[in-house]
């Protein structure tokens, strides 16, 4: 509390003064409020007596479901959707009880907050305040407009001015709650309020009409059937949310699977083992940068994980064979990607990264394979992939040579650019460095590992310098042998 | 469509139609009568409600999710048929329809889906899916059971002033009464739904019929919760919200609409990836073309009809399709051969061609692999026994032994010994080889039902 600017303490201290001074109204008011409310209204609201009861268990009610679950977080693929569930049992608690009501359920909540370990007493003190008051004012502007106007959520004619309002009032609740949360975060962060609080909109306001709705289930199955029928607005959410957690454990086995199969397959080749993982980091840090959205990013992962996949089809003699290669050597070789895009052929839904595999030794040049295709025929995942592939494979020790350094690896792509790759995706990959992602790589040795006698194991097609010389070897280009793979001392130059 | 349901259809589709044969003409009969009833009567209620009822159901009818198991589910459907069957007052119009009104609307809506989205599906895809009248006919026997029940309770409790619908100004009395009426109502329709679909299935797959019910039960709930309850709070919201009710009220079923449609695809989706990368010991050279697929579709059948669970069965295709996957563990694939003289050729890839203590650590290798994701413990635990004896000779039966252990070691042998043959020569031969070693080396059971299934069809 101390460490925090005065403008936050005072913030702090404003917000629990308002907070306790509205509690002590409402429990004066308590009765008389909400009787006035019915009385102008005609009909609708609780008597006295049912009032209290139907406090107590609202305060029941909060709790319950305050303690199952703080908040209810749906995964989707757009990131977490969440419905918490305190805003449509606060909305409800104002639509039955009115203001003072709402007010004392709205305390409530802060008994709960006390039994949290993680939550430090200042924010519990400022959360519940701030719910205290933008539960009031939200009230306050329902009924008010509600009164003038005859609108009546609980009488038989239920009217489109009816659910405005709800909306309305629930858009203010959000709009009041998000205003003091942005006002303490700027106040300590320094940074511009009404930017904050837009950021913080934008992140709340996507359930909003769900938590109205769900708040005006919660009030009409209340107010016409009794406390127990809560139960059958409740019961779907918690089966929704078991089914959103088995959509999130199916996710993660379908994940574990391909990493523990891709696993096996690297057993094949001591010197790839950690390269289809290493190359979907860095395939995401690439797609980080670009900010591809999130369904892409995890199609990408995939595209990362499997892109190598085909070379277990490639007789493991080839692949591990020392020097030179003859043409019916390179061409077995040249099939991976092909073969790759076979066995993940029968995956629905990755059409991207089907894409990703086949293409993803193709050059912007037009020298790469299978098809020979050229600068933006070449589909986004291939040359995301092509860059973060050449990265990985340079920066680890192959059998013909030391791993480089990363900027030694930065080099060689940046004297690639537009023949072999894509010069957005190297910028994309530098940027991702330089903010400060630190690629896992092989210690780097000066001299190559050839000469310390380490079995050879053969060329690794990945690496730019090979790669050159692959692409060189197709037929009608002998004449692009790149300088890069003499230079680099690779053992077929 | 996923790959149960391709599974399925390759499978018994004849006895499939016979087995519903009894429910879709009870079905029938009910509608036609229903429909008798009606015209005579007329619609009550009013039109307008009836209708925008029926264009419910047949939109909900267009959107059925594909859950694993063959499992068919029209959430949104479901829900608006129930809730028809359970409206007494709509705003200020009374509902006092019977029973043959709330079939009628429910089998129109779900006649009126299925044909448009068949017609769509071939306009989209050229080729047109079937009617699935599978489907029409369960929405149609649950709104008449649930209908059944409540419609004429709901009656005499209103005729006799037991509840008293409040209007406007007015609290209704004994509405906790009336809403458990409901809710009893709509929870004997879902179940008479899930036995219907239980039976149904129990003779297609020739499960036994008390753990098919098990696993329907527990397999429904999940959908079943937010269906019920949306067609209770819909029914009970009615009269004071009308139409509102229905929008608001269908919340929970749309959203658990959207939550499974969801899990079916990422389920199907998983599936797929194991069933494709299952396919890297074949890329790899270490085992036949298909083997691991024909080694699942066996597995499923027999693991169907031995009565395992949903889960089980899922653990069962997984693990049959990821048997091979310790082979990758191998420098050299396992080279074909004979198993004994004069036996027929089998290609390189299998394993019965190898020593015991050679497959048992490939077994564990494959287990490895698999137990390394985390998460398939279950199927790691079935891979890693795949080739335990049922009981080896002098020794005594292993309780710990997984059934699913149990099918895929016949399986495998199965497919190892006939491949994707289909003489029926060389199946009789297989059939009879795996009986010579039933009872020790092979589970008889499994025997028995794989030999069954493999019998060569009449046609």
């Amino acid at each position: 509390m101390r460490d925090l600017p005065w403008r936050a303490r005072s913030l702090i201290f404003f917000v629990a003064a308002t907070a306790v001074a509205l509690l002590v109204f409402a429990m004066k008011h308590l009765p008389a409020a909400t009787l006035a409310d019915s009385a102008r209204l005609g009909s609708g609201i609780f008597a006295p007596r049912e009032t209290l009861k139907v406090m107590g268990l609202l305060v029941v009610l909060v709790l319950v479901t305050k303690l199952a679950a703080s908040v209810a977080v749906f995964e989707s693929d757009r990131g977490p959707f969440g419905v918490d569930q305190v805003t449509p049992v606060l909305m409800a608690s104002y639509l039955l009880v009115g203001t003072s009501g709402a007010i004392i359920v709205a305390a409530s909540v802060f008994l709960v907050m006390l039994l949290e370990q993680d939550l430090a007493m200042v924010k519990k003190v400022f959360n519940a305040g701030v719910l205290i008051i933008s539960v009031s004012v939200a009230s306050a502007f329902y009924w008010f407009v509600a009164v003038r106007t005859h609108t009546d959520w609980a009488n038989s004619s239920f009217t489109l001015t009816a659910f405005g309002l709800i909306l309305a009032s629930n858009a203010i609740f959000v709009g009041t709650n998000c205003y003091f949360i942005a006002a303490i975060v700027s106040s300590v962060s320094g940074s511009s309020l009404l930017a904050t609080w837009r950021g913080i909109v934008r992140d709340v306001a996507g359930p909003l009409v769900v938590n109205s709705v769900l708040g005006l289930m919660l009030a009409t199955v209340y107010y016409h059937v009794g406390v127990i029928a809560m139960i059958l607005v409740l019961l779907p959410l918690y089966v929704a949310r078991w089914v959103f957690a088995q959509i999130a454990g199916e996710r993660a086995a379908q994940e574990a699977t391909l990493a523990a199969l891709i696993k096996a397959v690297e057993t094949k080749d001591w010197y790839t083992k950690g390269h289809s993982e290493r190359v979907a980091v860095a395939s995401l840090q690439i797609g980080g940068s670009l900010k591809l959205d999130p369904d892409l990013m995890r199609e990408l992962r995939f595209a990362g994980m499997l892109h190598d996949v085909g070379k277990l089809g490639v007789p493991t003699g080839v692949l591990i064979k020392p020097g030179r290669l003859d043409d019916a050597e390179f061409d077995a070789i040249k099939r991976h990607p092909v073969l790759g895009q076979e066995v993940v052929r029968g995956i629905e839904f990755l059409d991207e990264a089907k894409r990703g595999i086949y293409y993803h030794h193709e050059r912007i040049d037009g020298r790469g394979y299978p098809e020979g295709l050229k600068g933006d025929e070449i589909p986004l995942f291939a040359r995301i992939l092509g860059v973060a592939d050449a990265f990985d494979s340079m920066t680890q020790v192959r059998s013909y040579r030391g791993a480089r350094s990363v900027e030694a690896a930065l080099e060689e792509l940046d004297a690639h650019r537009n023949t072999q790759f894509d010069t957005r995706m190297v910028d994309a990959l530098m940027g991702a460095l330089a903010a400060g992602w630190e690629p896992e790589t092989s210690p780097v040795v000066v001299t190559a590992v050839v000469e310390t006698g380490v079995p050879a194991l053969g060329v690794d097609d990945d690496d730019p310098s090979a790669a050159a010389a692959l692409a060189a070897h197709r037929p009608l280009r002998v004449d692009a042998i790149s300088d890069s793979a003499s230079a680099s001392g690779s053992g077929i130059a | 469509m996923s790959n149960w349901a391709a599974g399925a259809q390759s499978g018994n589709s004849r006895s499939a139609n016979r087995s519903d044969a009894p429910a879709a003409l009870l079905a029938a009969f009910i509608s036609v009568v229903a429909i008798a009833y009606v015209m005579q009567h007329g619609i009550l209620g009013g039109v307008g409600i009836a209708m925008a009822f029926t264009g419910f159901i047949a939109f909900g009818e267009m959107f059925r999710i594909q859950l694993p198991n063959e499992r068919v589910a029209a959430p949104v459907a479901s829900a608006f048929a129930v809730a028809y069957a359970l409206v007494i007052q709509f705003g200020s119009s009374s509902q006092d329809y019977g029973v043959a009104q709330a079939v009628v609307v429910a089998a129109a809506g779900a006649c009126i889906g299925a044909v448009s989205s068949a017609l769509l599906g071939q306009f989209r895809q050229g080729a047109g899916p079937t009617l699935q009248v599978e489907e029409i006919v369960r929405r149609i026997l649950t709104t008449f059971a649930v209908a059944a029940v409540f419609r004429p309770v709901a009656a005499f409790m209103l005729h006799r002033g037991y509840v008293v619908y409040g209007q406007a100004g007015q609290e209704t009395q004994h509405g906790l009464l009336l809403a458990l009426v409901m809710l009893v109502a709509a929870v004997l329709g879902t179940m008479a739904d899930v036995i219907l679909v239980g039976l149904a299935r129990s003779t297609r797959q020739n499960a036994p019929l008390d753990r098919t019910l098990k696993d329907e039960f527990r397999e429904s709930l999940p959908i079943g919760v937010p269906t019920t309850s949306s067609a209770v709070l819909m029914a009970l919201a009615a009269p004071w919200m009308s139409w509102w009710a229905l929008v608001i009220f269908a919340m929970p079923v749309l959203l658990s609409q959207f939550a499974f449609s969801r899990y079916a695809r990422v389920v199907s989706t998983n599936e797929s990836t194991i069933r494709a990368l299952a396919r890297v010991t074949e890329l790899g050279g270490y085992t036949e073309l298909q083997h691991a697929d024909r080694v699942a579709d066996l597995s499923r059948q027999v693991g169907l009809q031995l009565g395992l669970s949903s889960k089980q069965q899922l653990a069962l295709e997984r693990a049959a399709l990821m048997h091979d996957i310790g082979q990758l563990s191998l420098a050299e694939a396992i080279p074909g051969g004979r198993p004994a003289p004069g036996s027929p050729f089998i290609p390189g890839g299998a394993t019965i061609l190898l020593e015991l203590e050679q497959q048992h650590d490939l077994a564990k290798k494959g287990a490895a692999v698999i137990r390394d994701t985390k998460f398939l413990d279950d199927v790691a635990d079935i891979v890693e026994r795949q080739v335990d004896p049922y009981r080896p000779r002098g020794g005594s039966l292993d309780p710990t032994l997984p059934l699913a252990s149990r099918i895929i070691k016949v399986a495998n042998a199965y497919d190892d010994l006939v491949g994707g043959s289909l003489e029926a020569d060389r199946r009789l031969q297989a059939v009879a080889r795996l009986r010579e070693g039933a009872g020790h080396e092979y589970d008889p059971a499994v025997v028995d039902v794989l030999a069954r299934i493999s019998q060569p069809r009449l046609s």
